[in-house]
């Protein structure tokens, strides 16, 4: 008996849907992925407020401080011993802040120190700023969320 | 592109997906992997003025209320003060010195008045600074059941750095 043999052509499979899937996915991680996160050291934790509300709006000039409990400074992946060693950081952003018009009163020194820290330590590094004429400070919490300790 | 053949059919294109989803799905894998969800960050507002006034040179309005926070064991917070007032001790004194902050604002809300409630901490230099955070949150406003923040105070500042107290 003589077979019919066909030429077999691989089977197509429809690809829309999944690309479609895809793409949605990456869009929903690309809008919510936080390139601010880079001033953040993973050493830092926060202490907690109910009151934490983000910023409205971003300084045009900031400066994001990490303290660690033993008085050690990250700043911009720089890991300093010391407060004052902050100085020509400090010098820099004043520069780049004149150069646009702005005072060094307008540069926002956020202060991201660890709950354990020493207050004394936190003045200590607001006096380093006060020194670099900085003045406007801003002390980051993290958001207490209602029925955690 | 369409190819016509010798008899006049036309041919679909035919599109070669496999490098376009290997890039997508490259993508999309860096994107899972650096996703972290993290708890929001909010800021409290200080000012260091450079320069500050004797507090004997100021009018009785436009002093700021002074609070002292006092380090006990393990560097918690062991007793608050509001101005010449007695220390507030125990478990209740954030309570007492939000509603004692609370009081000096509705007094201050009097509409004919232009005074600003300023808010001066003084604290012992070892107190962790999750204390102080809590003595912050206190005194700059509470929460309404609505959800919104009624805010009590006008500025708050830090007096000089760590003072060590006794």
């Amino acid at each position: 008996m003589k077979l019919n043999r066909r030429k077999s052509e691989p089977e197509k499979v429809d690809l829309t849907a999944m690309i479609d899937m895809t793409f949605q996915l990456i869009a929903f991680f690309m809008i919510l992925i936080n390139f601010s996160e880079v001033d953040r050291s993973e050493d830092i934790e926060l202490p907690l407020s109910e009151l934490a509300k983000p910023p409205r709006e971003a300084a045009a000039h900031e400066m994001v401080l990490n303290l660690l409990p033993d008085g050690g400074v990250i700043y911009s992946s720089h890991q300093l011993a010391r407060g004052d060693l902050l100085k020509p950081y400090f010098e820099r952003k004043i520069r780049d802040a004149k150069r646009e018009g702005q005072e060094p009163s307008d540069i926002r020194i956020v202060i991201r120190a660890h709950e354990d820290t020493p207050t004394g330590k936190v003045q200590e590094l607001m006096a380093e700023c006060e020194k670099a004429s900085l003045s406007n400070f801003a002390l980051r919490v993290k958001e207490r969320v209602l029925g955690t300790q | 592109m369409f190819t016509k053949s010798l008899k006049g059919t036309t041919k679909a294109p035919e599109l070669e997906m496999t490098p376009m989803i290997d890039i997508v799905f490259q993508l999309l894998a860096f994107f899972v992997m650096t996703f972290r969800i993290t708890a929001l960050e909010g800021d409290f507002n200080i000012q260091m003025p450079i320069q500050t006034q004797a507090q004997s040179e100021l009018e009785d309005l436009d002093r700021p209320v002074v609070v002292t926070l006092r380090s006990g064991v393990n560097r918690r917070l062991a007793g608050i003060k509001v101005d010449d007032l007695p220390e507030y001790v125990g478990q209740d004194m954030f309570r007492q010195l939000a509603t004692e902050i609370q009081q000096r604002a509705e007094r201050q809300r009097d509409p004919a008045s232009d005074t600003k409630l300023i808010v001066e901490f003084v604290i012992d230099y070892d107190l962790r600074y999750s204390e102080t955070i809590s003595a912050v949150t206190a005194v700059t406003g509470r929460k309404l059941p609505s959800g919104e923040t009624q805010q009590l105070v006008d500025s708050i500042k830090f007096r000089d750095q760590g003072a060590r107290l006794d």
